[in-house]
């Protein structure tokens, strides 16, 4: 009996223990659970995975359209327009309406309000890099799809350099490898590298993905994807910015921003080929788009053009045929949907902020925010309808400083549509501009005719923007809205409507058209030709190209940028001379593409911006009521805060490295003056 | 190896199957104590073959057969063993008297997996009475654990039911990565703190705290922060013995912010605008009016705390066990219950029966089978009932909250109207209102906890050599129901100047009663196979060993993504060889050798060896002649490593930081002419590879003494050096592009200090006198932090103790205008009788940058407890001090600071005193009253920006000495109870929280609250009444 039972025991102690130990070997294997996760392994593996990965790699790219640190639609943001001469800003708040601490010089490496997208940018490339490296793991496509994977991911890492660069000059170039978090922290103190050497890099990326990449997409679902010509876009911009005098020679003032082996980090001595080399990367893209410029047949009341007979041929020969206001706007206002019926596109952000925060620019009648303005200097830049200079009018032209026009007039178009209408009682100063003015510029007694505001919502001001004290879209009314700090009103008297499309309104019921942000566009390249062929001394041939400062080509090329807008052409006498021709590109290029966040960076390459914004900031006088119009209309110092003002010292080049960042990574130089 | 271990197995059955007979004789008698008294229950057995024993019956009568000429055992718990050698002649009758022992139980102390001879223990093990837990009122054993045991420090935060425990920590935190809670280990299973604080005290057969390397480093990875063990009660054999507890007590709050009423509080307003050039708030009419109370609805004058708590409140606790038992068969079964009610002051909630409180029913049954002679089953079962109850608004902190923001004239309790007041929303609402009218919440959980034990004796085989196999299974399940509602809230803006009427304004929206209900359960798989052998050779060299093999497996179902859904898991052998030396020499190794499933495939499992030494030169003949005083003399040195696998961040588990994760719902993008979305997938943690287990390098040295069998000392000195503590890697360069959490093993500290115990016993005639002593005392310094170098040394964390306490350096206040002039920049527009700081760096600024280390950690680093008890015939008398230092907070917040949320936030009493507070000559007409050592500085009506941030100048030291229990009982005289048919009756009554002597005096310093917004430590009187049949 007492050996049964023991037997029994033991047999059961011995079956239970046995499978205990059977089972304990894989006791602590998790895998049963994880190979059922979703890891980086499921992503590689599977196409649609992949792409999606990819979508989000996308997210890095920056998006114009926006002016603030917050951005919606996951886009990343820079304050490159409201930070700029092109514009004024109105807030200056501890958040993402910080605009004004960077136009007063006050920006600490402590704080970027938003805007500090340093680890945001190299997350974007370790994305990237982990992206490239694992990309070939996805066998459920053709290698010809893989390498067009390939190719956007480069493009996006280069990018990513890229935006670090214009933000805080020359960066540190990481490795392409996953880094073990493990390593010494010494070594994972990457410095600077030089100008050149991240130029040269990011160059080189974007040579790799121009062979990897379509030349084309070819279904409308995909416009917005990296095309070669997008790449080529960059490089143009690049090449032109690394030729540009703060990075090629004109930079004593950087002298002392030099690596611990005494390396500039800025190329002291002038190079003439790199100008060469951002003339033949233009020049690559002008030849395979030579005309490639957006325009809208001519209207029924598309006005006539005062320009010489000469130019009088169909576009691209000359101004005809085409209507030149809505050639310039449609791209920006959302008029023209489709992006990819518009050859001049180069590279598109299909939804870009842009259509939400143009709130930030429409007048308080619409209820917009308001928020940013042009500065008297800046609207006085326009020229008038016959290309001359405000303070060289022509009889026909004439420049009035004093009176109010007497009659509406509309072109291109119905006046409560799609038109233009100068409106009866506007001071005559604002007559006979040039198209792009009136595309651009929202002066005082401007018709908005947002088509979209309910009937009943239309205030005492009608549909017209008026920035007096006491109008609708003026400061007494901006005191009164809820949730700000009175700041959204038109402080110098002038608002930007370039992003407007006639039906937009932000009133209640209100309707905003979608507009897309354009990220590159041909007439930059056009203006990057001229300007780099302008510098040129002799031929000079990269990478197969020749290029030279050939005459004729200039003037062909700045030209169609003109003729679009309806404004006469350059002379040759005007080519001839290279300084005229630098003062002709950088006016042209700041009305072209104004509040397209080019300005800041031509500023300081060139080395303007301690001209420009070193400039007191003028404006109308807006504290002046509706019975004080001739008050209203005087040039003063803008005063309705306190900094309204610019200043820019050499420091202001560039952004400083994030305090978190320099404190990790002593290797870092931090730009002199911070 | 699985082959092998079966074959092993089959092999031991065959042989301990082969058992003999042989030719046996009679013996019988009877069995007595001292005083001739029969003895029930006595076991007799052969020493040879003890599973063949008996028993003595009611009458103290035995009978066994056993061979001629061998030796019979006599033994029983509380008794001297004794042995007879029997005769050869059949029936023969041996009656045998066994000497009462004092000694006995306390000879062997509970260890890691196993008891040890007391001897021969090495480790630093502290050991508490169980009886001592029971003294005290009816809450939590948590809350008698600091100052009675030495190397645990312990501190209790609030004295609100179901929150009223202690947090404990073995020896300090020694740790800033993971965990640093001690494992706690009821009846050897892994039960957490929880299953502690519910457990009934007079269930509690042994409690031990393990802190050393040897004792605990046999559970390996989860045995670096200290281990406690406690073993329940088990029915012993004898007859049936049951006993009940019963213990009612009266609580009350000792100790509540003292606010200014109405009157003083308006007057104090107008000096704190005054003394800034603003204009008075309130003007002498009003002044008039308060003082009066004339306007009660727009000038009302309310204590909140009279209007929410009561006087006093009551609680209840029980337990009534019964054990008992055969040779065979032995049970234990308690019933348990306890109530506390929470002083609130709550109306028309009676109909939920919904007052705060909490109530815990519990049952425990431990049963022991020897199912054969060498066989031992044993089943150990409990179930605990816990149900709480909150008002509606979850949280009780709220309402302390607005009691110390409310002031007594910003609402009446309820307007003249009969609305309900509010100032604002949350803790700016009515307490009443929160705690009467914002419906109820209940908390209800159950535990099943279970452990079935099979205990092998294998002598037949080996002599000495014992298998036991464990199985437990725990389940945990809680839900919660909430109803909720609120009323319309309205505050008063005025009167109609005509009518008179009172003028309001909605505060508050009204909601209707919303329910709510969430629940969630929590189970615990345990299995553990055990050998160990123990041999003596020639009575001198004694060997032990054991090998254990466990595994564990945790679940809980309210983690809701499938990384933190896993089951946590744990598995492991140890192992621990013991041999002695003619009880002089001792030397013992341990082993845990455990994995986790938290590490990475091949860094799964960490082997954490120590050794330790042990010398008893009392056992020395020559110590024992010549100093016959000294009855113990034991020198203990350990060193072992023991890790630590609990990493949490934000209270939460950590789990797989070495898995990189993936986003499925990352950002993504659009593309195409008619935008369309396409949805993106990202990394999203990313995984730190090489992670490996948190460890520390455990030293100990301790010493244990005893005299002149009265005076018993154990001193402990201790050195911790924790390596690759877990934290998340602050210095990794942005350039890198990481900006999810990586984890690293990359933190070092250092802890050390020393912990002892003192007690003397002694008997003088009728009295029985015992005095007992502890300490703890802990010091602290972190070696390697991963921190950003900061620009100035004193801001780094690392060379500190873990905790420092940081802030600015008050210089005092400044005297005068020119003193402000030539002092170094502070906050804002500063005035004589403002805080004056250091400007440690020298930039002529007060920044950030001038915060240094200023005081402790809120963790004291020290405490100590000391006792004393008497007993004189049946009345005895227990007492009981608890002390505490080493230890600092900050004063601040809505509440302390005077007037900083201007028209809310209570003003202390103590500011009304002008010696306390510093008030311009200007102002008061008295030069006297700026006094340069004012407890506040000059007042201010809205929060100061200088004045109001943490600095040495509201630096409170939270050390206090306590006069924790004192116990008064008497047992009836047995002849009184006799005839009653019970054995044992004590009443006594208890006093708990008596008295506390600090620096802090506002309110419990235990606490450190910084605004006193805490329900406050309870102060209770219990009655206690013991009975035994």
């Amino acid at each position: 009996m007492l050996k049964k039972k023991i037997i029994t025991f033991f047999a059961t102690v011995a079956l239970i223990g046995s499978m205990m130990f059977q089972s304990s070997c894989n006791f602590l294997d998790i895998d049963p659970y994880v190979t059922d996760l979703f890891t980086l392994d499921t992503v590689f593996a599977k196409q649609e995975y992949v792409q999606e990965y990819l979508n989000n790699l996308y997210t890095y790219l920056v998006d114009n359209g926006s002016f603030r640190g917050n951005p919606v639609n996951n886009n990343i943001t820079m304050p490159w327009t409201t930070i700029s001469d092109e514009s004024v800003a109105g807030y200056k708040r501890m958040n993402y309406h910080s605009y004004a601490i960077w136009s007063n010089n006050e920006l600490t490496p402590e704080n970027f309000y938003g805007f500090d997208r340093w680890d945001t940018f190299y997350e974007g490339i370790r994305r990237a890099n982990t992206f490239i490296i694992r990309v070939n793991e996805c066998q459920e496509v053709t290698p010809i799809r893989r390498q067009e994977w390939l190719g956007e991911a480069m493009f996006i890492k280069a990018m990513c350099y890229f935006e670090l660069m214009l933000a805080w000059g020359p960066v540190p170039i990481v490795p392409d490898e996953p880094v073990d978090f493990d390593t010494p922290i010494e070594q994972l103190m990457i410095e600077r590298g030089t100008w050149d050497e991240c130029s040269d890099y990011v160059e080189g990326l974007l040579r790799q993905a121009i062979d990897l990449l379509p030349e084309k997409r070819m279904d409308n679902s995909e416009t917005g994807k990296i095309t070669k010509n997008a790449a080529r876009a960059v490089i143009s911009r690049l090449t032109l910015y690394t030729a540009s005098p703060l990075y090629n020679g004109s930079n004593s003032e950087f002298a002392s921003f030099a690596n611990e082996e005494g390396v500039p980090y800025l190329n002291p001595v002038f190079n003439m080929e790199k100008w060469a080399k951002a003339a033949a990367a233009a020049k690559e893209l002008v030849e395979l788009k030579p005309n490639d410029l957006y325009t809208v047949p001519a209207l029924a009341n598309t006005p006539a053009v005062p320009v010489p007979e000469e130019e009088q041929a169909g576009f691209p020969d000359g101004v005809g045929g085409i209507d030149h206001y809505h050639s310039y706007l449609d791209m920006f206002n959302g008029e023209c949907v489709q992006a990819s019926t518009n050859p001049e596109i180069l590279f598109v952000k299909e939804f870009s902020d842009i259509t939400t925060y143009t709130r930030y620019l429409d007048p308080g009648m619409t209820d917009g925010w308001s928020g940013f303005y042009f500065s008297q200097r800046i609207v006085d830049q326009y020229y008038m309808a016959d290309g001359r200079n405000i303070d060289s009018p022509s009889e026909s032209y004439p420049y009035e400083r004093t009176g109010y026009t007497v009659r509406d007039s509309t072109f291109s178009g119905d006046r409560m549509t799609n038109g233009f209408t100068l409106l009866a009682g506007t001071r005559k100063w604002y007559a006979n501009r040039e198209i792009r003015f009136y595309a651009t510029v929202a002066f005082n007694n401007s018709f908005y005719p947002s088509t979209s505001t309910p009937p009943d919502k239309v205030g005492a001001d009608g549909k017209i923007a008026r920035y007096f004290s006491n109008s609708i879209s003026g400061k007494e009314a901006a005191a009164q809205r809820p949730s700000a700090q009175g700041e959204e009103y038109a402080m110098t008297g002038y608002l930007c409507r370039k992003f407007n499309h006639y039906e937009d309104s932000w009133l209640s019921n209100g309707r905003r058209k979608l507009k897309y942000g354009i990220l590159y566009r041909m007439a930059e390249v056009y203006l990057n030709y001229v300007e780099a062929m302008n510098e040129l001394d002799k031929s000079y041939t990269i990478n197969g190209i020749t290029v030279s400062r050939d005459q004729i080509e200039m003037k062909r090329c700045f030209n169609l940028i003109r003729h679009r807008v309806g404004l006469p052409g350059i002379t040759d006498a005007d080519v001839a001379s290279q300084t005229g021709m630098r003062a002709l590109i950088e006016r042209e290029r700041l009305l072209e593409m104004m509040w397209e966040g080019r300005r800041y960076f031509d500023t300081r390459r060139t080395k303007k911006a301690m001209i420009y914004e070193n400039e007191p900031v003028m404006g109308l006088d807006v504290s002046a009521r509706t019975s004080e119009p001739e008050k209203f209309y005087t040039v003063i110092k803008a005063k309705e805060r306190n900094y309204l003002y610019k200043v820019f010292t050499t420091r202001q080049t560039f952004w400083p490295i994030p305090k978190h960042e320099i404190d990790k990574n002593h290797k870092l130089d931090q730009i002199p003056g911070y | 190896m699985k082959k092998s271990t079966i074959i092993t197995l089959v092999i031991f059955m065959l042989i301990c199957a082969s058992t003999f007979a042989q030719t046996k004789i009679k013996v019988s008698g009877v069995v007595t104590d001292p005083n001739n008294e029969l003895l029930p229950g006595v076991s007799i057995y052969p020493r040879t073959n003890p599973i063949q024993g008996v028993i003595t019956n009611t009458e103290g009568k035995y009978e066994i057969s056993a061979q001629p000429g061998s030796v019979l055992v006599f033994s029983f718990i509380g008794f001297q063993s004794k042995e007879v050698t029997i005769g050869s002649s059949n029936n023969q009758i041996i009656n045998v008297s066994l000497e009462e022992s004092t000694q006995e139980l306390e000879e062997v102390a509970v260890v890691g997996y196993g008891v040890q001879r007391k001897v021969s223990v090495t480790g630093a093990i502290s050991t508490i009475k169980p009886a001592e837990l029971q003294i005290g009122g009816v809450s939590s054993v948590s809350n008698t654990l600091a100052g009675r045991i030495a190397g645990l420090i312990g501190i209790q935060s609030s004295g609100e039911p179901g929150s009223d425990v202690s947090e404990f920590w073995i020896r300090g935190i020694s740790t800033f990565g993971g965990g640093s809670s001690a494992l706690v280990l009821i009846d050897g299973i892994d039960r957490g703190t929880s299953g502690l604080n519910d457990l009934a005290p007079e269930d509690i057969e042994s409690f031990s705290v393990l802190k050393d390397a040897t004792a605990t480093a046999i559970y390996g990875a989860r045995g670096a922060n200290g281990v406690i063990l406690i073993n329940t009660k088990r029915g012993e054999e004898g007859k049936i013995k049951i006993n009940a507890d019963f213990k009612s007590g009266i609580e009350s709050l000792p100790r509540l912010p003292n606010y200014l009423r109405a009157y003083d509080y308006s007057v104090l307003a107008n000096e704190a605008r005054e003394v800034r050039g603003n204009l008075p708030l309130y003007s002498p009419e009003i002044f008039d009016i308060l003082k009066y109370n004339m306007d009660p609805d727009l000038y009302p004058d309310v204590s909140w705390q009279d209007e929410i708590l009561r006087k006093r409140t009551y609680s209840m606790q029980g337990n009534v066990n019964i054990s008992g038992g055969s040779k065979l068969a032995r049970y234990y079964m308690s019933g348990f219950y306890r109530t506390n009610d929470a002083i609130y002051k709550q109306t028309g909630m009676e109909k939920y029966h919904s007052n705060v409180r909490r109530n815990q029913y519990s049952f425990r049954s431990n049963i022991d089978v020897e199912v054969t002679p060498t066989t031992k089953v044993s089943l150990l079962l409990s179930a605990k009932l816990v149900d709480q109850n909150r008002p509606g608004i979850g949280e009780t902190q709220t309402i302390w909250n607005a009691v110390a923001n409310l002031t007594p004239l910003t609402v009446p309790v309820k307007y003249s109207n009969g609305l309900f007041p509010s100032y604002g929303s949350g803790n700016q609402t009515s307490p009443t209102v929160l705690l009467n009218e914002t419906g109820y919440l209940t908390d209800r959980s159950n535990t099943i906890e279970s452990l079935l034990t099979v205990q092998q004796d294998l002598s037949s085989l080996l002599k000495g050599l014992k298998f036991s196999g464990s199985v437990s299974f725990d389940n945990f399940n809680s839900h919660t129901q909430r109803r909720f509602k609120l009323p319309d809230l309205y505050m008063a803006v005025g009167r109609n100047w005509q009518t008179g009427e009172l003028l309001t304004t909605k505060t508050v929206v009204a909601s209707p009663m919303a329910y709510t209900s969430s629940s969630y359960g929590k189970r615990t798989i345990y299995i553990e196979t055990r050998m160990s052998y123990d041999k003596t050779i020639n009575e001198k060299h004694v060997i032990g060993a054991m090998l254990l093999y466990q595994q564990k497996d945790f679940q809980r179902t309210d983690v809701y993504d499938e990384i933190q859904a896993i089951p946590k898991r744990n598995q492991g052998i140890a192992g621990r060889a013991t041999y002695s030396y003619d009880d002089i020499y001792f030397i013992e190794g341990n082993f845990g050798y455990n994995g986790s499933e938290n590490f990475p495939k091949g860094q799964r499992f960490g082997l954490f060896p120590s050794v330790a030494l042990g010398y008893v030169v009392s056992n020395y003949p020559w110590v024992k002649t010549h100093l016959p005083f000294v009855n113990m003399l034991k020198l203990r040195y350990s060193v072992g490593l023991v890790g630590n696998d609990q990493i949490t961040k934000d209270g939460k588990d950590v789990r797989f930081p070495y898995l990189t994760t993936v986003n499925t719902s990352a950002p993504g993008y659009y593309y195409g002419d008619v935008p369309g979305y396409y949805s993106g997938v990202t990394d999203q943690v990313l995984g730190s590879t090489g992670l490996v287990w948190e460890s520390a390098l455990k030293n100990n040295w301790g010493i244990d003494l005893m005299l002149w069998n009265s005076v018993n000392i154990t001193i402990d000195a201790f050195m911790d050096k924790r390596d690759n503590i877990f934290m998340q890697r602050n210095t990794l360069p942005g350039t890198l592009g990481v900006r999810s959490i990586i984890w690293g093993n990359v933190g070092r500290m250092r802890s050390w200090g020393s912990d002892g115990t003192a007690s003397f016993t002694k008997k003088f005639g009728d009295f029985n006198v015992e005095l007992r002593g502890n300490f703890t005392f802990t010091r602290d310094k972190i070696l390697d932090y991963d921190e950003v170098i900061p620009r100035y040394p004193y801001l780094a964390q690392k060379g500190t103790s873990y905790g420092t306490t940081r802030g600015l350096i008050a210089l005092g206040l400044f005297k005068d205008e020119d003193d402000v002039k030539n002092s170094p920049a502070q906050f804002g527009k500063v005035l004589p009788g403002d805080i004056k700081y250091q400007d440690i760096n020298g930039d002529g600024k007060i920044n950030s940058y001038d915060i240094a280390p200023i005081g402790n950690a809120r963790i004291p680093k020290m405490q100590y407890g000391f006792a004393g008890s008497l007993a004189w015939k049946g009345i005895d008398c227990n007492i009981f001090f608890r002390g505490s230092g080493k230890s600092d907070f900050f004063l601040g917040g809505a509440g302390f600071y005077p007037f900083s949320g201007e028209k809310l936030g209570n003003v202390l009493s103590i500011v009304n005193d002008q010696k306390n507070r510093w008030t311009p000559a200007s102002y008061s007409g008295d030069p006297a009253t700026e006094n340069p050592n004012a407890r506040f500085p000059r007042l201010t009506y809205g929060d100061n920006e200088n004045n109001n941030r943490p600095s040495t100048f509201w630096l409170a030291d939270a050390s206090f000495l306590r006069l924790k229990t004192v116990e008064i009982g008497y047992t009836l005289p047995a002849k009184w109870i006799d005839r009653i048919a019970v054995d044992n009756l004590r009443i006594s009554a208890i006093g708990d929280n008596l008295h506390v002597w600090d620096n802090v005096k506002l309110w419990d310093p235990e606490q450190a609250s910084s605004n006193g917004a805490v329900y406050p430590l309870n102060r209770s009187y219990t009655l206690v009444l013991q009975i035994s049949f």
